[in-house]
């Protein structure tokens, strides 16, 4: 319900700036920026990259805006443009450093999870335990992991982005949320917290 | 999923109709949901989830103030292509415009003198009214004169003439001088023409408002009433004046080479009438001078005159000063209506100054040339020759 509502919301807002409303433009800027931001924190940590390629992205959006088609999910729309622009982006420095031949450095992945970040997540035993079943996970698993429950999107804009059916996509899921659960039930999660949830739900019930 | 009849924590999470909300409603649960793993599905779900929680201010702000910068940049450049691309549409309406206006300066007045008879075989002075009438006046010199609406027409303050005139509705009339014959004219709007002979004058029957134009074939002058709102306009075959009160004659024979106009007094504003689309002649020019047009190259020549030697037919005399035999002779025949041939075509050129007085016969005036030429002169039937 909030989801339907919050679509609407951000369809209004659209369609304000198609009409060359520029509020509407800097809101949907302010409202998706930490999103926009932390998604590209996967694929780069390189802020000044993200922060660029944000830039280029909105810079673009308002220049096309008349050309615009209407779209019904704002920041499907705008997770997909930005990670296009960064992958683009990623490869034009990867090439120009081979040309360079300063680095021979394998291909950078599509999905880098940074270790500082992790770290930070990693202050509870059950994150850590996470952390690590995330790490073997393949690029497509995390991406999509990340696209379903970071931003919320459905599994047909998840396959739209990683270029694969929705099967795929929701198999990919799927399997790589089983992996997650396997770890939790073999080094055990802390029943300590359980019971509390548990306290709390009794006390909502 | 529903053959291991136990909803595992997986189960919960990859469910299309999974948001956040599901761990705050219970309505969503079903007897077969396990509290343990609701739990599992609630911690996966928080450390997945965790990263969106990142804000990230500074970043933001930084990058709003280049985005902003950006667009104002790319706003102007947008503007100025806008301005570039209306500054163009106007040269092109522009360009259309002129080059309506140049292919259309034929106006109705112009129109109507194409469709008078250009013979000119009367030996009468006629005055063509607008239904048709044509008023014969036998006089050598006549003088005609138009009240203020048009109605009433005197001529040569005896004979009276009356036309219907309906106001707003452009009619004309045509006064046609056969050689040999002059005539003035005292039109609507005040204004004065002396008609030379072998000329036609079409002009509004009525004082139109806003509008003064005549159109002339021959010779006249015009002493055009003053009036700095409406322009009067003299059409001729070869250019347009336009006056806004003033003197000045205009000579345009269709039998002449050069169509020319003199200015006495005021001034006037002269423009082809085939206008070329890249120079838009106009010329404007200043009392005691004349211009010439050159039907072939289609060009003006101005030049600085003693202005006396061509209004003075007005006045019955011819002033030349160093004017070819030809000229004074073409002039002789118009003004008597007579045919006067040059047996030795030599002499045309051959230049004379002095004074003629028109009052004279013809056989007169062409023994004052004589007299201070070797020539002899020959009268045959109403034919004068050298």
């Amino acid at each position: 319900m909030t989801k339907k509502r919050e679509f609407d919301k951000d369809y209004f807002l659209w369609e304000r700036f198609k009409k060359g409303d520029n509020k509407a433009f800097f809101s949907i800027y302010d409202k998706f920026f930490d999103t926009l931001f932390n998604y590209g924190l996967h694929f780069s940590r390189d802020k000044d990259l993200i922060k660029d390629c944000i830039h280029d992205l909105f810079l673009d959006l308002y220049k096309y805006r008349e050309k615009l088609s209407e779209i019904d999910n704002i920041r499907f729309y705008l997770l997909r443009s930005l990670r296009r622009l960064i992958h683009k982006e990623k490869s034009r420095k990867i090439s120009a450093l081979r040309g360079e031949q300063i680095l021979m450095q394998n291909d950078i992945p599509q999905m880098a999870f940074e270790d500082n970040l992790i770290a930070i997540e990693t202050e509870s035993e059950n994150n850590r335990v996470l952390g690590e079943v995330m790490k073997v996970l393949s690029d497509r698993q995390r991406e999509g992991l990340l696209l379903k429950y970071e931003q919320n999107l459905s599994y047909k804009e998840i396959a739209y982005i990683l270029g694969i059916s929705v099967e795929s996509a929701r198999t990919s899921v799927y399997r790589a949320l089983k992996d997650l659960r396997k770890a939790l039930k073999k080094k055990g999660f802390s029943m300590q917290v359980l019971f509390i949830f548990l306290r709390n739900r009794n006390l909502i019930l | 999923m529903n053959k291991k009849q136990k909803i595992e924590a997986h189960d919960i999470l990859s469910d299309d109709e999974f948001t956040e909300e599901y761990f705050s409603d219970n309505t969503k649960k079903t007897e077969k949901s396990d509290e343990k793993e609701i739990w599992k599905a609630r911690i996966i779900f928080d450390f997945l989830n965790a990263r969106k929680r990142g804000s990230w201010p500074v970043e933001r702000e930084q990058t709003k103030k280049r985005l902003e910068k950006s667009i104002q940049k790319a706003e102007t450049g947008k503007y100025l292509l806008k301005w570039v691309a209306a500054v163009f549409l106007l040269l092109a309406i522009f360009s259309v415009l002129l080059i309506r206006n140049n292919l259309k300066t034929e106006t109705a007045i112009v129109d109507f003198a194409q469709t008078i008879d250009p013979t000119k075989s009367d030996s009468v002075t006629n005055l063509i009214l607008q239904d048709g009438r044509k008023v014969l006046i036998t006089e050598e010199e006549s003088q005609i004169v138009y009240d203020e609406k048009g109605m009433n027409i005197v001529i040569d303050s005896s004979q009276k003439v009356s036309q219907e005139v309906k106001q707003k509705k452009e009619v004309f009339n045509t006064l046609v001088v056969p050689y040999g014959k002059r005539a003035q004219i005292s039109l609507a709007g005040g204004s004065k023409v002396w008609l030379n002979s072998g000329s036609k004058l079409i002009y509004p029957a009525t004082y139109l408002k806003g509008k003064r134009e005549v159109y002339l074939e021959g010779e006249a002058i015009f002493e055009v009433a003053h009036s700095a709102q409406i322009p009067f306009i003299v059409r001729t075959k070869d250019f347009d004046i336009k006056v806004m009160g003033t003197v000045f004659n205009v000579s345009s024979y269709p039998e002449d080479n050069v169509s020319s106009t003199v200015l006495e007094k005021g001034k006037i504003e002269l423009s082809p009438n085939e206008r070329s689309f890249l120079r838009k002649e106009k010329l404007t020019i200043l009392p005691g001078h004349m211009v010439t047009f050159n039907p072939v190259r289609k060009t003006f020549q101005e030049q600085q005159v003693d202005t006396e030697y061509y209004f003075s037919w007005r006045d019955g005399y011819i002033i030349c000063k160093g004017e070819p035999l030809g000229s004074i002779l073409r002039k002789l025949e118009r003004y008597y209506n007579v045919s006067i041939k040059l047996q030795n075509a030599e002499f045309k050129s051959e230049t004379f100054s002095g004074y003629l007085d028109l009052k004279n016969t013809p056989d007169e005036v062409l023994k004052v040339i004589a007299e201070t030429t070797p020539f002899s002169l020959k009268y045959e039937n109403k034919n004068f020759n050298h």
